[in-house]
């Protein structure tokens, strides 16, 4: 027994250390900095303020990409979440060559990296003559989503008992009335973790939001138009980020504390 | 008027009756929105830049509007073009290159960690380090990767931390280094890897593991040839996940990377900056055209030398 305990110590350690240092290490950098009095991100330690915080919130181009993106974000679940739950379902209670193919075609945006997904609808929109906006960003996100959300939710699915919804009909249950209140009970908890990570992928994709916006930027666009140019930005951003982890913090552990989410 | 709208509504109901009465109507009408969202806005836009790439979409001046016009003969001009002009040959390998590290260096770490927390955790617990993991993620990707630049600077914590064990003499400079980048990837993508190798390590049922160590197996047996080819469909489509996205990486190449880190990822990212128009985009479609094969090619060797069996959902 005493490698085993042994190794139940290495690898304590290493998990301990992975999350602490290697996962944690950047973002502890970023909230810590924050507080900084230099205008610049450069390990230089000079005193405690709250200036940036100040200057990022009433910085109006700030504020807007902030909201385009939440806008985006909500827009993206919503929708993808109405388009990516029927054929869940069917993937995994349905069978058969058709049901193979389906499958395939709903999972292949997943394995077509961003840039590609991007670049096409950037074609795409300019062929069509389509003016672009917040929402030929949220398209292109949806295109993802829907292949992200069959993936985190068909493992749910396929643990339920079908008995169970059997059984609801036997007792007279039309189909809908199984799906509301048999069915969906069951898979919420899913369906919410479903929802918040595809909110924070979209909150946070850079790649498709590039090439599929129009002239109002999301906020990691916004970043990424600036941070390159005005050294002097790095505060501001890094402010904007300690409260945005500050404030999903908060909401997240108040979902998991109330229990309804499961995540995995 | 009237008997038309009369007409329209018993046109309407009979088709509702229909619906209700026929199965395989209704399934495909409860599937079609999300295939008719994919059709639009995933395929079709993948095929207009294939026929950009061949140069089979023609802009056509009618009098005074612009049509577009199907021409059936491809041609490969752009992709001669690409793979003619130099630098498109390293660009190519060292995405090969990047992706296979971040690939393997990924694994390596979550590999352990998935087990950890799959075998050696409570529920509780298990929800509360997924919980962490997932935390960092609400701050921008493009963020992240400048904290780790600021890690990394000369005048930096892990510098002078090396500097203080002894470890190293002087201050180091790894930016603008494939060092760099290799550990900024490695760093960025854990998550696509650890997630999926998660999933199906969870579920490994633990008395077959115990059952090779009462036969008595090493620890190192029971991992090589229980715990492993047990987890090898989470491992596959962890490997995936990682893979193909980080061949195309531009972000922490222009962040980290320096002007030598091109991998194709930049090349059509910076196609579709410099050079405007019908010509560029045309370049920068058959670019990543290429790209698209590569992955192709990279997953059927991946399926036919480590296995196939792939368990996305």
């Amino acid at each position: 027994m005493e490698t085993s305990r042994l190794l139940k110590i290495a690898l304590v350690v290493y998990t301990a250390f992975t999350v602490g240092f290697f996962i944690y290490l950047p973002v502890a950098v970023i909230i810590v900095y924050s507080f900084n009095d230099v205008p610049f991100f450069i390990p230089e330690w000079r005193g405690f303020t709250l200036e940036w915080f100040v200057k990022a919130f009433t910085r109006r181009d700030v504020v807007t990409s902030l909201w385009n993106s939440l806008y985006i974000a909500v827009f993206t679940t919503a929708v993808s979440l109405a388009l990516a739950i029927p054929p869940t379902f069917y993937v995994v209670r349905g069978r058969g060559r058709v049901k193979d193919l389906y499958m395939l075609y709903l999972m292949l945006p997943f394995v077509i990296p961003w840039i590609i997904i991007g670049v096409s609808l950037y074609i795409f929109y300019w062929y069509l003559g389509i003016e672009k906006s917040l929402l030929t960003a949220a398209l292109g996100h949806i295109v993802y989503s829907i292949p992200l959300i069959v993936t985190l939710l068909a493992p749910r699915l396929y643990s339920l008992d079908p008995d169970i919804e059997r059984a609801s009909m036997d007792l007279g249950a039309t189909p809908w009335q199984t799906f509301r209140y048999v069915v969906f009970p069951q898979v919420f908890p899913a369906i919410v973790s479903a929802a918040i990570i595809t909110f924070i992928w979209s909150f946070d994709n850079f790649v498709i939001s590039y090439y599929t916006l129009g002239g109002e930027l999301t906020w990691p666009v916004w970043v990424f138009s600036v941070i390159g140019k005005q050294r002097n930005i790095f505060p501001v951003v890094m402010a904007v980020s300690t409260v945005i982890i500050l404030v999903s913090t908060v909401v997240i552990a108040y979902i998991v504390k109330k229990g309804y989410v499961d995540i995995l | 008027m009237a008997a038309g709208a009369d007409g329209v509504v018993s046109l309407l109901s009979r088709l509702a009756d229909r619906i209700r009465r026929d199965r395989r109507l209704k399934t495909i009408l409860f599937l079609s929105p999300g295939l008719i969202t994919l059709a639009v806005f995933f395929f079709l836009p993948f095929v207009v830049s294939l026929l950009l790439s061949f140069d089979m979409l023609v802009r056509e001046r009618v009098g005074n509007t612009f049509v577009w016009i199907l021409s059936l003969q491809p041609n490969l001009e752009y992709y001669i073009k690409f793979f003619t002009s130099p630098g498109t040959s390293v660009s190519i390998m060292q995405s090969l290159y990047y992706a296979s590290f971040t690939t393997i260096g990924t694994l390596l770490i979550s590999f352990p960690m998935a087990y950890y927390m799959a075998f050696k955790l409570d529920r509780r617990r298990k929800n509360f380090v997924l919980f962490l993991i997932f935390l960092p993620f609400w701050v921008n990707f493009i963020i992240r990767v400048y904290a780790i630049r600021f890690l990394f600077h000369p005048d930096g914590i892990v510098s002078t931390t090396l500097m203080a064990l002894g470890i190293t003499d002087g201050p180091i400079s790894i930016i603008g280094t494939d060092a760099a980048v290799l550990i900024t990837m490695v760093y960025s993508y854990l998550i696509f890897m650890l997630l999926p190798i998660y999933g199906v390590v969870e579920k490994i049922n633990k008395e077959l593991i115990e059952a090779a160590y009462t036969l008595g197996a090493t620890p190192f047996k029971t991992l090589v040839k229980v715990t492993l080819p047990l987890a090898k469909p989470g491992i596959i489509a962890g490997s995936l996940l990682v893979f193909i996205p980080a061949m195309g990486e531009f972000i922490i190449p222009i962040i980290v990377g320096g002007g030598k880190s091109y991998p194709i990822g930049r090349l059509i990212f910076d196609q579709f900056i410099k050079v405007s128009g019908i010509q560029g985009w045309a370049l920068g479609s058959a670019a990543a055209m290429v790209y698209v094969g590569l992955i192709v090619i990279a997953t059927y060797l991946y399926f036919r030398f480590v296995g196939r069996e792939v368990t996305l959902i």
